[in-house]
């Protein structure tokens, strides 16, 4: 059967390489010389973890591993040696002779069980995707970001980078080169997450201990990925310890996590466990203290198990549950009635899938996946036993099949489909797609990717097709040096409505209907990237960026979305961003870090007219200059500290600076704030800089790790929430009412400190 | 609604355990001083009013002499630069103190349907504009006015044919022809003119409904595009009502500008916008000033209602 599916794959593809352009071999070699596949899986010696990006080569031909950790090379007949090498691993050499197809698995040793090597395992590193504008990077990157309440969080790091911005200060949200935060695409192992904060985007929620990898899209975006206007934040969690027992415990300020990974049989089955909560033994006695009638609380689960058959197959079943849970309760006496007033509103995401990994023939890799992610919020209203319910869900069931395959050392393709089915509160839709890319390379230094993208989505009325081209090439000459440019074009077929300036649990995702159509974003990238002694890596990236069917609120923007009316409260418009990102990373030695740096405009018009009657206005988080720089230092294996400086310019938002009269036709008139068009204030710049130490001592059961942190050091006064007043004064003798606003910075100097044991 | 309230509540009592507030003086917005203009004119009137003002940072400012200038189809159709009056403007948001007043210029001519007008206004070395087109004129096939003795209010009802091919915005006004004076109406029981707002059920506000979310009776055609509605609507129970003779039921042709506008002049007072987090945004189509302008059809029905009583 697998040789049958093999052979029809096969069969089409062969029609694509007929018509492909002829490649430069990348290995000489006698014409009649029969070629054979090697592959196999990269893992890490004392776990079993897959490596993800680990590079496998011969000679002048290479690859690098997949998501799974799979390769695979295409070697000629004879003798050959292979080498694997990976960031903090031992590289590994194998001598094989080639006279069939055969599976060679590396298990690579870390370098710190080496006697005198350098430590690196604790330093964040990039580990540069070849595509423009994508970032691989490591838990370690997460884990050296000192954070709000000395919690590291992954979306947190993630707005250290350039082109993305984190929206208000000190929360979660993700805008990737001008988009909004509900066009990131965020994939827990391949699931889709929808709303991925807890405490109203103060925390994600991705536990950092559970992540292995996570890479961000935001240029080129392998045809694989569709479905979100602005970017991919494809996260892999670890598979677990397949050898031995172990984990951590942390107890942190506002949180405690516990992760746990061992085999379940050993070599062969593996779990991967991880459980966080809010510290309510901190917490919850504090609030009963003052008397509070309001609690809150919020968990996450994460739960992994990968099962290795001995043909290299793989299943691997995945569930993640989070919530957030918010109460209050009070008695009350009215007029009308007295009892006890209680209001819970809870919210959250749930994720399974399960997914079974193969390899036909050794060379073409599949991936079959069934998954279920639903997004949901409760509220119950009780007062004299007279219940008030209200929620929201959002379900969706994925099925998809991936496949990747080498048919020669220059070509690697992957291709595959997926189907959809969306659940929303407002109504259905179905999405289903195909993909085709080829990475060629050419030689010469010169590398193609081109794919194709074609979805399609019907909703009750409508049928929305989309054909999204992907193209990237890079050219690399000087060795140290390439040069990239890209188009992408993506689709959206679901909308978030917003009700405030942070992600509140009511915020409503919604499918396009009949009348509100997806987005669709067209994306132009130019990059050059300059890597030094491999210790140094430099990237210049400029792109502009045209959105169509953007929505924005009309000029009514209502505190509660009324599910039932929504699509008379949009307007749909185009959004256009332009920037140039800079990115310095030292990537060795006991002095690490990055300096990035963005540029950037982005605009917002709606020609209808019932958004800022027509004109072009900036985007809210329209910041014109982004710098970070981040910073890690090691003493030595016990001592690091950290450091990371802010710089932003202001975000916009809309002032009334003068008054208006609103004259109805009767004649009645009143005088009310006025101003000059949407979003036409910008508020002053921000900054900060935050520091953290961690101490590590090797205990006999594991190793303890004490982090003191300080967020915010010298106390800046960055506006995290702005409202508009008002005060009346004295001028010339009149009194005449002056407008200023207030801004208040909640997140001040924050002194954290956390203890982890790892064993 | 009442969770976010909660929860914001909430949260920033949290947040105010750890924050700090400071000021950012606004400052000079930049547009230094600028004429302020609001007029709606009609179809229906033969003097139309104009109102003008000083706009500065600090309020709006009486003119003592400015000049209006109307253009109908690019052709000179009236000035005026004499001050009518001056109307004193309600405060609201402590805007300022009752010195906010506008000057109110009177000039006739009569406007039909399709015609370009233009108005212009200029003080001193300040000079402002507005251009609109005078929408088409409803097409009323039916109208009826009944004294409904039984629940003591005037039943109207409507029929109105929708333009083909165009969207199409109304309002439905019940005037007292002797003195021009509009009669409240109420419309919740009529679905084109009355939605519930889901906001009183948020906060718990019963079943109650409230004319005042749509005092101003406009409408669209989404829910008849092309085809013909029909209005069925009531006046309140006012006993001052039975005196009056003439009464006239109009039905106004919007554009949708000022449908917009409308929307917006309706919103400002509800409770919707209490619990907004962002203001509306008033429409402006005054170009090198602010204000709006604008020109509405009529189609009037004058009912002989004297001697009525209930």
């Amino acid at each position: 059967m697998a040789t049958l599916v093999f052979g029809m794959i096969r069969f089409l593809l062969l029609g694509f390489l007929l018509v492909s352009p002829p490649v430069a071999p990348s290995v000489a070699s006698p014409v009649d010389s029969p070629s054979y596949r090697l592959s196999g899986y990269v893992t890490e010696a004392e776990s079993h973890e897959c490596l993800i990006g680990a590079v496998v080569w011969s000679g002048d031909n290479w690859t690098v591993t997949n998501d799974y950790g799979f390769y695979s090379l295409e070697l000629e007949e004879g003798k050959h040696t292979v080498s694997c090498s990976y960031l903090g691993r031992q590289a590994e050499d194998v001598n094989i002779e080639i006279r069939a197809d055969a599976t060679v698995h590396f298990k690579m040793n870390s370098v710190e069980s080496l006697k005198g090597a350098v430590v690196q395992s604790h330093s964040g590193n990039f580990l540069t995707s070849p595509y423009p504008g994508a970032l691989k990077m490591s838990s370690g990157f997460i884990s050296n970001i000192p954070a709000v309440f000395g919690e590291p969080d992954l979306l947190k790091s993630l707005q250290k980078v350039p082109g993305v911005q984190s929206g208000m200060e000190g929360f979660s949200g993700i805008y990737v080169r001008g988009g909004g935060n509900e066009e990131n695409l965020m994939l827990l192992d391949g699931i889709p997450i929808y709303n991925p904060s807890h405490v109203l985007g103060i925390f994600s929620c991705f536990t950092p201990e559970a992540i292995k990898q996570f890479t961000l899209y935001k240029g080129f975006f392998p045809a694989r990925y569709g479905g979100r206007a602005s970017s991919v934040i494809d996260v892999r969690t670890k598979d677990g310890n397949a050898k031995e027992f172990g984990g951590s415990v942390n107890v942190g300020l506002l949180d405690a996590r516990i992760c746990l990974e061992g085999p379940l049989f050993k070599d062969r089955t593996s779990f991967g466990f991880s459980l966080r909560g809010m510290n309510t033994l901190v917490a919850y006695p504090v609030l009963r203290l003052l008397k509070s009638p309001y609690f809150f609380s919020f968990y996450d689960i994460n739960a992994k198990i990968t099962h290795r058959f001995k043909n290299s197959d793989r299943l691997v079943i995945t569930a993640y549950h989070g919530k957030d849970n918010f109460d209050y309760s009070q008695e009350k006496q009215t007029a009308a009635a007295s009892g006890t007033e209680e209001f819970t509103i809870g919210w959250g995401n749930t994720m399974a899938g399960a997914r079974w990994n193969h390899t036909f023939a050794g060379s073409l890799f599949s991936n079959l996946s069934l998954s279920w992610t639903s997004y949901g919020m409760k509220e119950l209203y009780t007062l004299q036993k007279q219940e008030v319910k209200d929620g929201a869900d959002i379900y969706d069931i994925i099925i998809s099949w991936d496949l990747e395959y080498s048919p020669s050392p220059s070509h690697n393709m992957d291709f595959g489909v997926s189907n959809t089915v969306h659940s929303y509160t407002t109504g259905i839709g179905c999405e289903s797609s195909i993909y085709f890319q080829d990475d060629v390379k050419f030689g010469f230094g010169l590398d193609l990717s081109a794919g194709l993208r074609a979805s399609v989505i019907t909703v009750p009325g409508k049928v929305y097709p989309s054909i999204e081209p992907r193209l990237s090439i890079n050219y690399q000459f000087f060795r140290a040096f390439s040069a990239n440019i890209s188009y992408t074009r993506m689709s959206q077929y679901s909308h978030l409505l917003v009700s405030g300036d942070i992600g509140l649990p009511t915020d409503l995702w919604v499918p396009v209907t009949d009348k509100i159509k997806p987005v669709f974003s067209d994306q132009v990238s130019v990059g050059l990237n300059c890597t030094l002694s491999d210790a140094w890596n430099f990237a210049l990236e400029g792109y502009y960026k045209k959105a169509q069917n953007v929505l924005e609120y009309r000029d009514l923007k209502l505190f509660y979305q009324n599910a039932s009316n929504w699509e008379n409260l949009v307007e749909s418009g185009i959004g256009e961003s332009r920037g140039l990102e800079f990115l310095a990373e030292k990537k060795k030695g006991p002095l690490t870090g990055m300096l990035s740096y963005t540029l950037s405009k982005t605009d917002r018009v709606f020609p209808d007219g019932s958004v800022n009657e027509g004109r072009p206005f900036p985007f809210k988080y329209d910041r014109r200059h982004v710098v970070n720089l981040c910073s890690a230092y090691s003493f030595n294996e016990r001592v690091s500290v950290n450091a990371a400086f802010f710089f932003a310019s202001g975000c916009t938002m809309t002032v009334s600076t003068r008054p208006t009269a609103v004259i109805e036709p009767d004649g009645t008139s009143s005088v009310r704030p006025y101003s000059i068009g949407r979003n036409n204030y910008r508020l002053p710049p921000s900054h900060r800089l935050d520091v953290s130490a961690s101490f590590r001592k090797q205990k006999r059961r594991g190793e303890r790790v004490w982090t003191v942190g300080i967020y915010n050091l010298y106390c800046a006064r960055n506006p995290n929430w702005v409202v508009g007043n008002s005060e009346t004064v004295m001028i010339d003798g009149h009194q005449v009412t002056v407008k200023y606003l207030s801004q208040i910075t909640f997140l001040p100097i924050l002194p954290s400190v956390s203890y982890t044991f790892n064993f | 609604m009442k969770a976010n309230v909660i929860i914001t509540t909430f949260f920033s009592a949290f947040l105010c355990l750890l924050s700090c507030e400071s000021r950012i003086d606004i400052g000079d917005d930049g547009l230094g001083e600028m004429l302020y203009m609001n007029a709606q004119l009609s179809t229906a009137d033969s003097v139309h009013t104009v109102y003008l003002a000083l706009s500065t940072q600090n309020g709006l400012h009486f003119l003592d002499k400015a000049r209006v200038t109307c253009f109908i189809n690019g052709v000179p159709a009236a000035v005026t630069d004499s001050v009518s009056r001056i109307k004193y403007l309600a405060n609201s948001y402590n805007m300022g103190t009752s010195s906010q007043s506008l000057s109110v210029f009177c000039f006739k001519t009569s406007f039909k349907m399709g015609d370009d007008v233009r108005l212009r206004a200029e003080y001193g070395s300040l000079c402002c504009e507005a251009e609109v087109t005078v929408p088409q004129i409803p097409a009323v096939r039916k109208a009826s006015l009944n004294l409904n003795r039984t629940d003591c209010r005037w039943d109207i009802s409507v029929v109105i044919d929708d333009q083909k091919g165009v969207d199409n915005y109304y309002r439905l006004v019940c005037l007292d022809s002797a003195t021009d004076s509009e009669l409240l109406i109420d419309n919740t029981d009529e679905p084109l003119l009355y939605s519930r707002p889901r906001i009183y059920d948020i906060l718990g506000l019963g079943s109650e409904k409230s004319y005042y979310d749509n005092r101003l009776n406009i409408f669209c055609d989404t829910s008849f595009k092309d085809g013909s509605c029909s209005l069925n609507v009531s006046t309140m129970q006012r006993s001052s009502y039975q005196s009056i003779d003439k009464m006239n039921v109009r039905v106004e042709g919007l554009s949708k500008e000022a449908y917009s506008y409308l929307c917006v002049c309706q919103y400002l007072d509800t409770i919707e916008r209490m619990v907004s987090l962002t203001d509306a945004t008033i429409p402006c189509n005054v170009k090198g000033g602010m204000g709006f302008v604008s020109v509405n059809t009529a189609f009037d029905s004058v009912f002989d209602t004297a001697g009525a009583s209930w």
